[in-house]
């Protein structure tokens, strides 16, 4: 598939636009002053607040302890092959804390909860921001039908330039094939503007966050 | 008048007094108001969001062929395939390609207007390969045997009934089901499918070229799952999505979300930058992005429209304007409806059958109003009139009416000299045919202002 014919032609066909000089925004707009509300009262409520709103659920927890507990009674109603982990980290705290789960592929297409880590939080949107790097990968952030993430208070930014501007710090020698910002479960409102959850991806998302 | 433009007259006056058709739209759009509305309070300062968004687009298009390069430069670097298409057949052969190389039996579909525009579909069926909407919106009008109605919401114009209806027909499913249970049922039917294809298409929003990367948005999860389990990746895109940097979509985002939806943020944004990297888990074998110009190069060489490349699909303007809102998507006749397809579709697909679009507009200037990026839309409108015109493509009937007009009007004295019951009587031919028989007219008063005005004037000096 030779396309250099139609890249030089498409390219020359832009720069030979018989145009007057494009007027060029005579003033550069303000790029100082804030265009978003303030993270009003701090940036962990702003995130539960706005998580909440669009249908996701958030669950705070003060130690590795209390989440285990939390962990333990959410899942109380699951089976262990229906809870499934690919995240080497989070096996092991969950194997430290018995509760039980499946890492075997023959369980992966009736899992009911998927458990992953997360790279960032962003409060002002309450979105989740995940990646197809680490043990997850891409499928396990859509297929499961109920998504856990499980993240650190410090992986909380205000704003979602502030979770790029991360993202490119963390992976300065190149970024993961797919990063995603995930605002609450997975939804859609083709039918009559009826708001319905659990489109293709999750019908639900929990966030637990501990310190 | 061109078959085309017969065709949309007519369809024209059969949908603009349909009342079911009305009632579903303003049913669906009123609801999209009142999100809107809720997403504008998101916002601290959202004019000037605007204004930041309008000037990235204007400096996009000042820069347009070096960004072009510096995506394509770092795209390659991630290990993308990237594909040059001057038109929608050049597309078509590349996807051909693709297919017919790998061998593949099921290809799964995100939401995209591109694919639309290329009509990847009937293209890729034709060789044998299934191709499934997997956007629920698109889901249903491609069982109806239908193209989109709505550039963000494709089965706006049907009514849940509607869509019930269709699917106890098709799938035998409950004749009263709720959109929560057809969802449901859509959803079980798609996971088969995405976790067996051989190929993912994808459109994007945004091409950054900073990073080489290609943003995507949307609600369902369909993109996601198109990309996480198939072995290819297709990405579509026309070559004004492109933006500058990674960073500028903590700005784009959200400004598409509260136009698109009324949404603080839409739920998926993902950035794809390439395909399955060495350390990781899934993801597909391979990556291709075809860039395609399709007429908009051509659109850019237009001192007045090119402004238009800065569209980012929001859908805004479709529902604000009150022309979309009577008549309905389909009436347009092209992928791209309502103000932003009236100025932009005559240059992808020619003046002659596509420039009556832009007449069909009250030029009242809502569209521009709620546009993220600030595009004058009716100013273009009235460009691609006066162009219409200059290329003598008018209608016979209207070229005479306003060289009469100009000829009458244009001379004061002539002017009052007819008296106004002849102007009526004149006029009334014309305003049938070309204003309608179901519009009033004002009629040309008794006495004409310039008459009371001198009279009045008299009468004060008297005094």
């Amino acid at each position: 598939m030779i396309n250099a014919g139609s890249k030089q032609e498409i390219l020359s066909r832009i720069k030979n636009a018989k145009r007057q000089e494009i007027p060029l925004e005579l003033e550069l707009p303000d790029l100082s002053s804030a265009i978003y509300k303030d993270i009003i009262p701090d940036a962990l409520a702003c995130f539960k607040t706005e998580l909440e709103s669009v249908a996701g659920n958030c669950i705070l927890c003060h130690s590795e302890n209390q989440l285990a507990d939390v962990l333990r009674e959410v899942l109380i109603d699951y089976k262990g092959e229906k809870i499934f982990c690919k995240d080497t980290e989070i096996a092991q705290f969950l194997d430290k804390n018995n509760i039980p789960f499946s890492t075997q592929t023959a369980d992966f297409n009736t899992m009911q909860v998927g458990i992953t880590a997360c790279e960032f939080l962003v409060a002002r949107t309450g979105s989740v921001v995940v990646s197809s790097h680490g043990d997850s990968g891409r499928q396990m952030i859509i297929f499961p039908p109920i998504h856990f993430v499980l993240a650190k208070k410090n992986q909380l930014v205000n704003y979602v330039e502030d979770a790029l501007l991360f993202l490119q710090k963390k992976y300065a020698d190149g970024m993961p094939s797919l990063v995603s910002f995930i605002s609450g479960p997975s939804r859609t409102a083709d039918i009559e503007k009826t708001l319905v959850l659990g489109a293709h991806g999750p019908k639900k998302l929990y966030v637990f966050i501990y310190e | 008048m061109t078959s085309h433009a017969n065709k949309f007259n007519k369809a024209a006056d059969a949908i603009a007094f349909d009342l079911n058709h009305r009632q579903t739209i303003q049913f669906n759009i009123s609801k999209y108001n009142l999100a809107v509305e809720k997403g504008r309070e998101r916002y601290y300062d959202l004019s000037l969001a605007k204004t930041r968004a309008a000037s990235i687009k204007r400096y996009m298009l000042s820069n347009w062929d070096t960004l072009l390069c510096q995506f394509e430069e770092n795209a390659l670097k991630n290990g993308m395939q990237v594909l040059w298409a001057k038109d929608t057949q050049q597309a078509n052969e590349y996807i051909r390609q693709i297919v017919v190389d790998n061998h593949a039996q099921l290809l799964v579909k995100s939401k995209s207007m591109t694919t639309e525009e290329i009509d990847l579909n009937t293209v890729v069926e034709k060789i044998g390969c299934k191709s499934v909407e997997t956007d629920l919106g698109e889901f249903i009008v491609q069982v109806a045997g239908e193209k989109p109605y709505h550039i963000v919401t494709p089965a706006m114009h049907k009514s849940k009934a509607d869509i019930a209806k269709l699917f106890n027909k098709e799938f035998n499913t409950p004749i009263n089901s709720t959109p929560e249970e057809m969802t449901d049922y859509v959803r079980g039917v798609l996971r088969k499918q995405f976790t067996t294809a051989d190929i993912g298409v994808t459109g994007a929003n945004f091409l950054l070229a900073d990073i080489g990367g290609v943003a995507v948005t949307e609600n369902e999860g369909n993109a996601l799952m198109s990309t996480s389990f198939p072995k290819i990746h297709i990405v579509i895109s026309g070559i004004e999505k492109i933006i500058p940097s990674m960073a500028h979509l903590g700005l784009f985002w959200p400004l598409l979300a509260s136009h698109g939806t009324g949404q603080q943020i839409t739920n998926y944004n993902s950035i794809f930058t390439g395909p399955r990297k060495k350390n990781e888990v899934d993801g597909p074998e391979k990556m291709v992005v075809i860039l395609l110009d399709n007429g908009r190069s051509e659109l850019f060489s237009d001192n007045d429209c090119y402004e238009a490349l800065a569209c980012i699909r929001c859908g805004a303007c479709l529902n604000a304007c009150p022309v979309y809102k009577t008549i309905g998507g389909y009436t347009y006749d092209t992928t791209y409806s309502g103000p932003i397809g009236s100025v932009i579709t005559p240059f992808f697909r020619g003046f002659k059958d596509y420039g009556h679009l832009s007449f069909a507009s009250s030029l009242c200037g809502a569209c521009a109003e709620v546009c993220p990026v600030k595009i004058p839309l009716p100013k273009l409108l009235l460009q691609n009139r006066k162009k219409s015109v200059e290329k003598d493509l008018r209608p016979l009937t209207e070229t005479l009416a306003m060289k009469i007009f100009s000829l009458a009007s244009t001379n004061r004295i002539a002017y009052d000299r007819v008296l106004p019951l002849f102007k009526n009587l004149a006029f009334a031919p014309f305003n049938f045919i070309l204003w309608g028989p179901k519009r009033k007219m004002p009629t040309f008063a008794s006495k004409s202002f310039s008459k009371r005005y001198r009279k009045d004037k008299k009468n004060e000096e008297k005094k």
